[in-house]
């Protein structure tokens, strides 16, 4: 594979990486806004 | 409950769109500022907002004045605020009422008359700062001139409510760098930061917290096995809930292009106890040794002299927790479990040396004696004394007591 | 030690090769498809071999059903032709004591024929009106064909906007435009404002956001179906060990009681209890028992405000009395107060336009403790029940025909 190939192959990982960890970001995010409508415990150390 | 509130979150989203829209670097901070100010002001109350006005507006003019005594007055000013929003039904009824119960109740209806229902918000966190703060410029360091910076200093909302306990040293440059233009890297990183902050503590400590307190009162219940699972479930509880909310706090401040210090560093992979508070809310164990144990001599006194400081420094850790006797015992055990790992060589001399290398080859004895030593720690934190024996009994006890 | 450096050459990797804006705009693409499935999983129907609101379905193991869940259910069982019977009220009519084979509501399927449709949405803990009444008045938008029955006990109505833990669900379906206007309901809530507090005394502001801001993006509907179908992230002390098991795999375990348990159940807690059905409504002054008006006013008025005027004539309102085991157990005043606050407040539902239905012959054999009825006595209380909606349908053809 060409040093061009190689950098092209890399920049296609690290966006599809990219996208992928922001797509499931987004998802978690989308979670926490329906964990917070159960009951959720007070963070420990904000007693302090 | 700050950080998983609906409010916060709808407050956030447009704070941030219009912090990272700004283009001016005075502008992002004033938008900063306003923001810290409603924050706090949404969850301490108007009237919960006023100690830490005050107390800023003392240790920032104190600092300008560079005067020696009067920053000694500041100082002083700082940890009596906190003595008295803390502590002092701690004294009427633990200590005074511990020696005369009569005399405790009276200063206890003298103190609920004057005291609010609970102590300001994020009390503990901002008076440390203003004490390093304080003691920093003291000891020759410059102190903050920009008001506006001393004001984020003082109320960043990411760190109010529970840390990290930042350095002005650190932070101020870091924000003066931070506001001159959007850094997408920090504002990525600091998302994901902020995830596995929600994940450790919605996800995992939430549900570790919904166990350990269902068990808390069956405990002399549950096979034997499952008082061992337990114990691990809360020392996980504790970690992930703090780290969680920690990793959150570190996040939100990159989302903004701001550094701030971390706390953990994986406590539980800890070898001993020294190397555990290395990695134990490192921004309050660095605090207590900066502005307690060093200036009370620290361990250039001879071994006694170490060991009085190391325990009166874990104490006042453990009281800074809360004003209960359990959480001086937690503190004390500590200190002397950190007297012990440092001083045993010398102190068992030959035999001390023999123990020190057998350790070393078999690190994995090491580690456990660390994280039962931890665990069983957790108990004194959580449960009163009286409990937490009762607690530690039953991890030993085959069978069930009752 | 291999795996320890693999995973550092990837952290390492994934930090350099990090394309921030793509992360970014990840989120948002993300976010917004959870938004999207949220809205379609809305309009779908959740529930798979539906029954009743058993434990493992509902709040007492932290399942929430949202406005839409309950609503796509009851629709679903919508059949043109058909009379549909919604079921509300507490445990009594969630078969409390009756195992799923032998519930009481399918029963009266059974009884009334297939000219009706019957589905059972009373909620374990609830109030005459709460939940199921107000999906009845969401669909009364669309002129269906629907019956209304709940179980009260006495005077015990609970306030229109719902009572703790079952309010979110009247939230949810006022922010979502499911329910009508209604002025003496809004009146209500506007000047009780008092009653409107949480645990800890504070506004619902945190309820009301949280509704608001799912009227909008559906997250709630959309992780319900994961809960459901997929897996579940919550631990419970009902779900326990199978905590993150998906709640469709959990079976309705309602256990069915032995009768003799009325003479074994916590006796001095089922007569306080009774007691507290008619203690607010009558005091004793001089060995006679004169009417609480404050007690009776806050009645009417909650009698006005629970059910919209035109939807009462199609809502039956049924009491299933008092074990006798226990109403023997009471002296005679409290047995009188008991009997007079029902007839008032039955009279009263009677006056505002509602359809009652007092069981007066059930046996204590029908009864597993002071109030939740045996299969023996379900059977019972679904005969006359169908009865009495037979009647209703009845009266309003002939209304219908004038």
């Amino acid at each position: 594979m060409s040093v061009q190939t190689q950098n092209r192959t890399q920049k296609l990982y690290a966006a599809l990486f990219s996208m992928l960890l922001g797509i499931s970001m987004g998802i978690f995010l989308n979670y926490i806004l329906y964990r917070m409508s159960m009951p959720t415990k007070p963070f420990i150390y904000a007693w302090f | 409950m700050i950080f998983n509130t609906y409010w916060f979150f709808l407050a956030l989203f447009p704070f941030l769109l219009i912090y990272w829209a700004v283009p001016s670097s005075l502008g992002r901070m004033v938008i900063l500022l306003i923001f810290c100010a409603v924050f706090h002001t949404h969850f301490a109350g108007a009237a919960g907002v006023i100690p830490i006005i005050v107390l800023a507006l003392i240790s920032y003019l104190c600092g300008l004045s560079k005067n020696r005594l009067l920053i000694a007055a500041g100082i002083t000013v700082c940890v009596l605020a906190l003595c008295f929003y803390k502590y002092l039904f701690f004294i009427s009824d633990e200590v005074i009422g511990a020696v005369n119960p009569e005399l405790g109740r009276s200063f206890k209806l003298i103190f609920t008359s004057v005291l609010p229902a609970a102590p300001p918000l994020a009390i503990s966190f901002f008076t440390f700062e203003f004490v390093h703060y304080l003691y920093e410029v003291r000891k020759g360091g410059e102190p903050i001139k920009n008001p506006l910076h001393f004001a984020l200093f003082s109320i960043f909302f990411p760190s109010l409510v529970a840390g990290p306990i930042k350095r002005y040293s650190q932070f101020i440059p870091s924000l003066e760098e931070a506001v001159k233009k959007i850094n997408w890297r920090s504002m990525a990183l600091g998302m994901v930061l902020v995830c596995s902050g929600f994940f450790k503590k919605l996800c995992l400590a939430d549900n570790l917290t919904s166990c350990t307190e269902y068990f808390a009162d069956k405990f002399e219940l549950i096979p034997p096995i499952e008082r061992w699972l337990y114990l691990i479930a809360l020392s996980f509880r504790i970690y992930l809930d703090f780290s969680g909310y920690s990793d959150i706090a570190i996040g939100l401040a990159a989302m903004m292009g701001i550094k701030l210090p971390s706390n953990f560093n994986w406590p539980y992979l800890a070898l001993n106890i020294r190397d555990f508070w290395h990695r134990w809310h490192i921004s309050l164990s660095t605090w207590i040794r900066d502005y307690v144990y060093i200036p009370l001599g620290g361990n250039r006194h001879g071994m006694v002299r170490t060991i009085c400081n190391g325990a009166f420094a874990f104490a006042l850790c453990g009281l800074w927790h809360g004003a209960h006797w359990n959480y001086i015992a937690w503190g004390l055990y500590h200190g002397i479990g950190i007297s012990v790992c440092l001083l045993y060589p010398k102190v068992l001399g030959p035999v001390g040396l023999k123990i020190q290398t057998f350790l070393s080859k078999f690190w994995f004895i090491k580690w456990l004696m660390t994280y039962l030593f931890v665990a069983f720690g957790w108990l004194l934190f959580f449960f009163p004394l009286s409990e937490a024996l009762e607690k530690f009994q039953l991890l030993f006890t085959f069978g069930y007591p009752k | 030690m291999k795996m320890k450096a693999y995973l550092e050459n990837l952290r390492q990797w994934a930090l350099e090769n990090l394309e921030p804006k793509l992360v970014m705009v990840g989120v948002v693409v993300g976010f917004l498809l959870c938004v999207a499935l949220g809205h379609y999983f809305a309009r779908q129907n959740l529930y798979v071999n539906y029954h009743r609101l058993h434990p493992y379905i509902s709040m007492d193991t932290q399942f929430l059903p949202t406005f839409s869940n309950l609503y796509e259910l009851v629709k679903s069982r919508i059949v043109p032709g058909k009379t549909l019977v919604i079921v509300g009220g507490d445990s009594v009519f969630n078969g409390q004591g009756q195992t799923v084979d032998k519930l009481w509501s399918d029963q009266l399927q059974k009884d009334l024929g297939d000219k009706y449709s019957v589905v059972n949405i009373s909620f374990r803990g609830g109030r005459v009106f709460e939940g199921a009444y107000w999906i009845y008045e969401a669909l009364s938008k669309e002129k269906h064909d629907v019956i209304f029955v709940a179980n009260a006990f006495g005077a015990v109505i609970g306030i229109p906007c719902g009572n703790t833990p079952y309010r979110y669900m009247y939230w949810d379906g006022h922010y979502k435009g499911f329910l009508r206007d209604f002025k003496a309901r809004e009146d209500f809530i506007k000047f009780n404002s008092t009653l409107l507090l949480d645990q800890f005394q504070k506004p619902l502001d945190e309820l009301y956001l949280c509704m608001q801001i799912d009227n909008y993006l559906r997250f709630r509907d959309l992780w319900n179906v994961v809960s459901y179908r997929l897996f579940s992230s919550i631990w419970t002390e009902g779900t326990a060990k199978d905590c993150l098991v998906p709640r469709i795999l959990f079976e309705d375990k309602i256990p069915l009681s032995d009768t003799t348990n009325v003479r074994d159940s916590d006796q001095s807690l089922w007569l306080n209890t009774v007691r507290k059905y008619s203690q607010p409504y009558y005091q004793t002054v001089n060995g006679k028992l004169l009417p609480n008006h404050y007690g009776w006013r806050e009645f009417d008025l909650l009698c006005d405000c629970a059910v919209m005027p035109d939807l009462r004539s199609n809502t039956l309102v049924v009491s299933t009395g008092v074990c006798p085991f226990y109403f023997d157990k009471l002296n005679s005043l409290e047995q009188e107060r008991h009997n007079m606050v029902l007839d008032r407040a039955f009279g009263q539902y009677v006056r505002k336009g509602y359809n009652t239905l007092i069981i007066n012959n059930l046996e204590t054999d029908d009864f597993i403790d002071a109030v939740h009825l045996t299969p023996a006595g379900g059977y019972k209380v679904a005969s006359q029940v169908a009865a009495k909606i037979r009647e209703i349908k009845e009266k309003q053809q002939n209304n219908n025909q004038k």
